[in-house]
């Protein structure tokens, strides 16, 4: 008995009852496609963010009070002091493999600018930001290094804070307000959109280290310290590095932990993965059991059919048909039924993962190995499921079978 | 070497606690070419038998050959395979498959058939052995389709279609009016004709006429076994018509 004719009796089979068939299909379809769409989109967001991190700059280091990095109670203004304007100077001067570096001083400010008036993110960073960060400047130009040393009052604004401020007009020369303080606007920041988590990213005012920490704050709280390793391959050397200096600086002796803490990019899209990762996982073993549910539907609906055959195996059986004949007819049914949801189940869920993934603005990734596993799967969910309901027909009496009414 | 041998088969059927007798201790021969028919009363065995003999079901004891070889040590697989190749079946109920073509319904046997065999080859068969009773013109008609009568041929051109040495028929007319038994009952004599061994059972008097032989069973055991001198040739008159077509 030749494989394609059993095949040919299946699919005519199935095709006999096409309703039916697309119904017990369902769950398999459901299942597959909730499965595909749901890796598509983790693993496209798990790229954006992937991206996001790229974007930050290259080689980035990041330096935090320690506190800050601990998480529950964010560090009290207190406790997240062990960072200063002079621990930037001291890295950019002593650590050979470093080649920017900037503190960084985030405010949130009422800002005003003529009648308008807006609340935006003030960060005070050096004059390297632009270069550690990968910032583009669209109008005037960013801070230079004198700027910084005279705490000049200059700003350059995210896009954003032009549209709400300016009304969208060429800001360069105007003056706005910050607690105020006058400060003249002498650049505007190319647009970057929206992060990972959805905050806008153009929704910012760039000004001095130094004039955020004195004429703005408190003149301690420096939220962090961005570095850029010379090459790539020196990142872990410039970490050492910047932890001696450091150490150093804040005088601590052996034994005692660092009042700092250090991140660099692999460890932050590690931290990324490591969430949309899990995320991905717990979506998954959902789906997997929507596909299970999805097979003893299939199971249900072949073992209805072997009822309703009876007669058709009885006949089969009683013109020559072996048991092993029988089995193979009702395991291929099962299976190719499986796999039929299954291909139906990629298409959808490739579809509901682009018009999600539009819809959202987030991306989508195509992972051939998924899809492979999902046919594969489904092939299983089909054998597994089909062998009951088949070998209970392969196993009727042809007698029995051709009397049932 | 006689295709059908029987010494003392025997099979019981179990209804709750009574045991019915279905079989009881049966000793038959049939010899090549021989055109049997089986009647008795309802419940006297006759389907029984014919199951037996068609190797769809076993006996409980006794010794069956067909064609010499013993089928009792045979697996359900060699069963089937004899059913198969060596037996054609034709039943009261013409069990053909719904909503399938009578071609595809002939060309089922051949779906299970071992050895090589060609789909064109598979195909031309069936062709043939449609157009032997007359319905190659019908042969892309399902079963809702065709009359009782063409049903029936089918049935039997599903039969012929391996090329059987016996063909076993339970009651092929039970469902038919008498023009179109007479219709059904030549085609068996033409294949009789042809050299095929033929058993049927029938509870009308006159089909049983047109056997060479005829066995009356009762209770599960043979009362009579005698041979017509003068059997009725069926009246082809009502085959005419698709000699033609
Ligand atoms: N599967 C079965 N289970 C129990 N008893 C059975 C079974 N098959 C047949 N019998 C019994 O065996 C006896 C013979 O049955 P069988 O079908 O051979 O009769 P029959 O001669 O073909 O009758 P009919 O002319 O009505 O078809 C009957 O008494 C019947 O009740
Ligand atoms: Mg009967």
């Amino acid at each position: 008995m030749k494989w394609q004719k059993l095949i040919v009796v299946a699919l005519r089979s199935i095709a006999r009852n096409r309703l039916r068939s697309l119904l017990t299909m369902l769950g398999i379809i459901i299942g597959v496609a909730s499965v595909i769409a749901l890796v598509a989109l983790g693993e496209g967001s798990q790229a954006d963010i992937t991206a996001e991190i790229d974007s930050m700059g290259t080689n980035l280091i990041i330096v935090v009070p320690a506190s800050a990095d601990r998480g529950g109670v964010r560090g009290s203004a207190g406790s997240s002091t062990s960072l200063s304007l002079d621990d930037a100077e001291t890295i950019k001067k002593e650590v050979p493999t470093v080649a920017n570096v900037s503190a960084e001083i985030r405010l949130s400010e009422q800002v005003v600018a003529g009648n308008s008036n807006w609340n935006t993110s003030v960060r005070g960073v050096s004059e390297t930001f632009p270069a550690i960060r990968n910032y583009q400047m669209v109008q005037g130009a960013f801070f230079s290094e004198r700027d910084v040393k005279a705490k000049a009052k200059v700003a350059v604004l995210g896009q954003t804070v032009v549209d709400e401020l300016f009304g969208g007009q060429n800001p360069v020369g105007r003056r706005i307000r910050i607690r105020n303080v006058p400060f003249q606007v002498i650049g505007v920041l190319g647009e970057k959109g929206q992060n990972g988590m959805g905050d806008d990213q153009d929704d910012v005012i760039m000004v001095p280290a130094p004039t955020a920490l004195y004429r703005l704050s408190d003149g301690k709280t420096v939220r962090g310290i961005l570095v850029s390793a010379a090459t790539p391959g020196q990142i872990a050397e410039a970490k050492a590095q910047v932890t001696t200096v450091l150490r150093k600086a804040h005088r601590l002796r052996d034994g005692q932990e660092n009042d700092f803490s250090l991140r660099d990019q692999s460890e932050i899209s590690n931290m990324a993965s490591q969430v949309t990762g899990t995320l991905t996982l717990l979506l998954s073993a959902i789906a997997g059991v929507s596909l299970m549910v999805g097979g003893i539907g299939v199971m249900n609906i072949m073992l209805v059919s072997v009822t309703e055959r009876t007669r058709e195996i009885g006949i089969r059986l009683a013109i020559g048909a072996r048991s092993g004949d029988i089995l193979l007819q009702f395991l291929i049914e099962a299976v190719i039924l499986c796999l039929c949801g299954g291909l139906i189940g990629i298409v959808t869920g490739l579809g509901t993962a682009f018009t999600l993934g539009q819809v959202m603005g987030s991306g989508v990734v195509v992972n051939p190995s998924v899809i492979l596993l999902s046919v594969g799967f489904t092939l299983a969910v089909g054998v597994f499921f089909g062998f009951y309901p088949a070998r209970k027909a392969a196993n009727l009496n042809p007698i029995e079978a051709l009397r049932y009414e | 070497m006689k295709p059908i041998e029987l010494e003392s088969i025997c099979k019981t059927f179990h209804l709750g606690d009574t045991l019915v007798k279905a079989l009881d201790k049966v000793d038959l021969c049939i010899d090549r070419g021989e055109f049997v028919a089986i009647i008795g009363a309802s419940g006297s065995g006759k389907s029984t038998l014919m199951n037996v003999v068609g190797c769809l079901d076993r006996a409980d004891s006794g010794q069956y050959r067909l064609e010499g070889q013993s089928v009792r040590d045979m697996d359900r697989r060699q069963l089937a395979d004899i059913r198969n190749q060596r037996i054609g079946f034709v039943f009261q109920g013409f069990n053909l498959l719904a909503r399938t073509t009578a071609l595809e319904n002939v060309m089922l046997p051949l779906l299970y058939y071992r050895g090589s065999l060609p789909a064109g080859k598979a195909r031309q068969r069936a062709v043939e052995a449609l157009q032997r009773v007359g319905l190659a013109d019908r042969m892309h008609h399902e079963p809702n389709q065709l009359s009782g009568g063409q049903q029936q041929r089918v049935a039997i051109a599903r039969a012929l279609v391996n090329d059987p040495a016996i063909i076993l028929a339970d009651e092929p007319t039970g469902n038919l009016d008498s023009r179109t038994t007479l219709d059904v009952l030549a085609l068996f004599q033409e294949l009789n004709d042809s050299g095929i061994t033929i058993v049927l059972v029938t509870h009308e008097a006159d089909v049983a006429e047109h056997a060479r032989r005829v066995i009356e069973m009762q209770d599960g055991c043979i009362r009579r076994d005698l041979l017509i001198a003068n059997r009725r040739r069926a009246e082809v008159t009502a085959l005419a018509g698709r000699r033609s077509s």
